[in-house]
């Protein structure tokens, strides 16, 4: 049992390595990317005792629960608590959230070299690296809303350092301002739901305050909350959720996030930030529960989301947008799936997305690394010339369409499962839907960047495959992408030691047994299988069946480029509504508060000595006529008091 | 015998002219004088007070006593006054007190 | 209206026409002429108020030494060779400050109630008494005056000293 009370551990290893590299880092011989990935490497190794020991106290009937921290400030009715809670959602972040941040930073190695020379300020990224992994971790294992919100905002700070890493660029600078902007509005929403749970509760503790949510209303206390005030807390609990997992409306900022280091984006923006939102909202699925109307907006916000990323996705022609459109997709997966109540097939769909995820983006960085090209238009043709690359990316592609027997196969279809179980059937259909486009971009992708013949042949002679640091985790994730999918099934979770399979592992607060549906996962395959034929039909050779579709529909077609013109609205309010109230505001600053309010005693005071000394002219009339004039104001003064 | 009112009033009227004259005359011996009629309309005032009232107020005297004291003490201060005045023009060669402001700022 | 009453009204506009012959008039040395039929004047009232006399005292102090002292300070000030500006800039101040006090105190004076009796005849000051009130009450006030006028001698002797290297 020691590992599961000293899990706090894990985060505290990135973050020692975070502060030497901040110090030292640049004197580190090799810009110390050595330390960060001992570090994070001893993170990945501790987990696998952490889990040991989570699953001894399962196994012994001991529910696998520990909560350890200390009480750092503590005064009337507010207290801070550092503390650190594992249970099995935290168990399963910590595996992906580890794995991959190994894996990532040992791509980076090779991938943040130039013919062998570091990048400039290579010692930061390691740095940054380092401190999110820190952050991310912490985030996971806090038990209380505070210590998640700083973690929260840790990771969120790292995602800003690292999209604008090369801030040389105007473009990136504007990308990490507008994520960190857009994910601030969902995070100002999860702070004022964590400020009215404990207006409410008094408490700050996640699990107090689900019990105080279930009062009333599944057990026999006495509410501590009415309807309308947990509904508006948890709603505001979710707006950070959406934020931080570019949900609709706040998607806008994860594909211009893009513009960051390729495996930054592997990271971050597939694998572990943006599922910061989703890992939250599954740890608070209880309280979702209980509270009215709140599951219904987690499926509707996940439907739109998915459907619109999807839509999006098909017309993108730079290869990160296509998979950063995706993720949003996949992420409205499972918010579909949360807000189904099933905390253990989102989860299942977390893991599995996370290695597929991470797996394409790396080998979209490798093709970009070698190529020295994003757009896809310019692509084409490098099957042969880049392999390993090509097939790891299309095992990626395929887990993703949801092909079987590869692990996206079963979690999506784990995902329909659940859906046709516990939604009405226009949502069923619209995920098929989804589920199709998802699909057709992802073969599209694959079509117009590895098959087919190439379209610039500067290009094609410049592609080779990538070096070993970047090709072995390309394939190690493949691995994991062909076979995770299999730890649905009882039996493989039996063997692993996981009672029950992962469903029943990661159990709250239905406890479900992955559940083979023939007609479910017929219906899924076909669907899948329809998007990859629509894809070659439409994307084949010269792809003209998609001009002409194209052509067709010329405004729906603009429409979808411009991305529904959804970030023209943004900038228009912001232009007309935020910068004006923002120059408002630095007026009343700048006249009242500063000009009048500080200003002006002392300009008083200057004015006024000046005008008083005027008075003293050295001329007895004048002396006089004061001696009189304050005589007279003595004696009505005296006057008016005794009166 | 006149009212006490109308013997204030007159006395009033004095020291309001000698105000006028002190804050209006340029002559320093012009002031000076103002400044005489002002102390001798404040005689004239506590000697009303002390006569009206002498019987119904115990027999006391203090005013015409006052009286006395402010001539001798104004004859003090002006004959000093004067002293500085003739001074101020030996030095300075002007008894107009406009011209005399050294301590301007 | 007694006679004496009709003799204060008139001894009283002696006064204030002096006054106003102090503060108007364009010659100096006019105004001293007026400062000594003011403080004649007064001495008259002193007489109508029955104490002789602070009368005489007025008369002999004011009028013999204190005007030929401001005389003596004119004449040596040559007021008379150098016309200078007499009148100030801010006579309209002076005249509204002027004016309202004497509003202010006529208003005060008017609305009050004066405890001191209002009749027609007063009983004359017994002058013995107030000698024997000097000498004993008002002892200390007395010998405290005396000294001033030491300090006022030992002032203007100090005063007329010549400057240094002057002859």
């Amino acid at each position: 049992m020691y590992w599961l009370d000293h899990a706090y551990v894990i985060p505290a290893i990135p973050a020692i390595a975070f502060f030497v590299l901040f110090a030292l880092g640049k004197w580190l011989p090799r810009g110390g990317d050595w330390l960060s990935i001992i570090a994070i490497g001893t993170s990945f190794v501790l987990f696998f005792f952490v889990l040991e020991a989570h699953l001894d106290s399962v196994n012994a009937g001991l529910g696998g629960l520990s909560n350890v921290g200390f009480d750092w400030l503590e005064f009337e009715g507010f207290k801070l608590r550092i503390g650190f809670t594992v249970d099995s959602i935290a168990v399963v972040m910590l595996a992906v959230v580890t794995l991959v941040a190994l894996l990532v930073q040992v791509y980076s190695v090779s991938y943040m070299r130039h013919h062998g020379k570091p990048e400039p300020r290579y010692w930061w990224y390691f740095a940054v690296h380092s401190l999110f992994v820190a952050a991310m971790l912490a985030l996971v294992l806090a038990d209380n809303f505070l210590l998640l919100y700083v973690a929260w905002e840790g990771v969120g700070l790292c995602s800003f350092l690292l999209i604008g890493f090369y801030f040389e660029k105007q473009s990136a600078v504007e990308a990490a301002k507008k994520a960190f902007v857009t994910t601030r509005l969902g995070d100002v929403g999860l702070l004022i739901g964590i400020i009215l749970f404990w207006r409410a509760t008094g408490t700050f503790q996640i699990s107090e305050v689900i019990a105080a949510a279930q009062a009333g209303r599944t057990n026999e206390l006495a509410p501590v909350m009415s309807d309308g005030y947990l509904t508006l807390a948890t709603l505001m609990v979710f707006l950070g959720a959406m934020g931080k997992s570019a949900q609709f409306p706040f998607h806008v900022w994860l594909p211009d996030a893009m513009e960051g280091p390729t495996p930054v984006s592997a990271l971050i923006h597939a694998a572990t930030m943006v599922v910061a939102g989703v890992y939250l909202v599954a740890r608070l699925l209880p309280l979702f529960d209980v509270t009215p109307g709140a599951l219904q907006v987690v499926t509707g916000v996940g439907l739109t989301t998915a459907l619109f990323a999807g839509v999006l996705a098909v017309v993108q022609t730079d290869i990160k947008r296509v998979l950063a459109y995706s993720t949003v997709s996949q992420l409205g997966f499972m918010f579909v799936a949360l807000g189904t109540g099933a905390v253990g097939v989102a989860m299942f769909h977390l893991l599995t997305h996370a290695f597929f995820k991470a797996l394409l983006f790396l080998g979209s960085g490798s093709v970009i690394h070698m190529t020295g090209e994003q757009d896809a238009r310019k692509l084409g043709g490098l099957w042969w010339r880049m392999p390993v690359t090509a097939a790891t990316f299309t095992i990626g592609a395929l887990a993703l369409a949801g092909i079987p027997p590869l692990s996206g196969f079963f979690s999506k279809d784990e995902i329909f499962v659940v859906v046709n179980a516990g939604q009405s059937d226009v949502i069923l259909i619209l995920m098929g839907v989804a589920a199709f486009l998802s699909a057709m971009y992802m073969a599209r992708l694959v079509i117009i960047t590895f098959l087919g013949s190439p379209k610039d042949l500067a290009v094609i002679r410049r592609a080779r495959e990538a070096p070993p640091l970047m090709v072995a985790p390309l394939v190690i994730l493949a691995v994991l992408t062909l076979f995770v999918g299999f730890f649905a099934f009882d039996q493989v979770g039996d063997a692993f030691g996981f009672p029950g399979g992962i469903n029943n592992y990661v159990y709250f607060p239905l406890p479900e047994s992955f559940h083979f549906d023939d007609t479910i996962a017929a219906a899924t395959g076909v669907a899948s299988l329809a998007g990859l034929g629509a894809a070659f039909w439409l994307f084949w050779g010269k792809a003209e069946r998609a001009q002409r579709v194209a052509a067709f529909a010329p405004k729906a077609t603009a429409l979808v480029e411009n991305k529904f013109y959804m970030d023209d609205v943004y900038q228009a309010a912001i232009d007309r509504v935020v910068l004006p109230a923002g120059r408002a505001v630095a007026v009343f600053d700048r006249v009242v508060v500063n000009d009048t309010g500080i200003n002006g005693p002392g300009d008083f005071t200057r004015y006024g000595s000046t005008w008083l000394r005027r008075h003293v002219t050295g001329r007895i009339p004048d002396y006089a006529l004061f001696m009189v004039l304050g005589i007279v104001a003595a004696g009505a003064l005296g006057f008016l008091v005794r009166v | 015998m006149p009212p006490l009112e109308n013997v204030l009033v007159v006395s009033a009227i004095l020291f309001s002219i000698g105000v006028y004259g002190v804050l209006t005359r340029r002559n320093a011996v012009n002031i000076l004088m103002s400044v005489e009629l002002m102390l001798n309309a404040v005689s004239i005032n506590m000697v009303a007070f002390a006569v009206y009232g002498r019987v119904a107020f115990d027999n006391t005297f203090t005013g015409i006593i006052f009286a006395f004291f402010i001539v001798v003490v104004a004859a003090a201060e002006v004959a000093l006054a004067l002293g500085i005045v003739v001074r101020l023009f030996r030095n300075r060669a002007t008894a107009n007190v406009d011209e005399v402001n050294l301590l301007k700022w | 209206m007694s006679a004496t009453e009709v003799v204060f009204y008139i001894i009283s506009f002696v006064m204030v026409a002096g006054g106003l012959g102090v503060v108007l008039s364009r010659n100096i040395v006019h105004s001293a002429l007026a400062l000594i039929m003011s403080l004649g004047a007064v001495a008259g009232i002193y007489v109508i108020l029955t104490v002789e006399f602070l009368a005489l005292a007025q008369l002999v102090v004011y009028g013999g030494a204190v005007i030929m002292l401001m005389l003596f300070a004119l004449m040596l000030t040559r007021a008379r060779e150098r016309p200078q500006a007499l009148f100030g800039k801010n006579r309209p101040v002076a005249l509204a400050v002027a004016g309202g006090l004497l509003t202010a105190f006529v208003a005060g004076i008017l609305g009050t109630e004066w405890a001191q009796s209002n009749r027609d005849e007063i009983e004359p000051v017994p002058f013995e008494e107030i000698g024997d009130v000097l000498f004993s009450v008002w002892a200390v006030p007395f010998e405290v005056v005396s000294v001033v006028l030491v300090i006022a001698m030992a002032g203007a002797i100090l005063l007329s000293q010549p400057d240094e290297g002057e002859r």
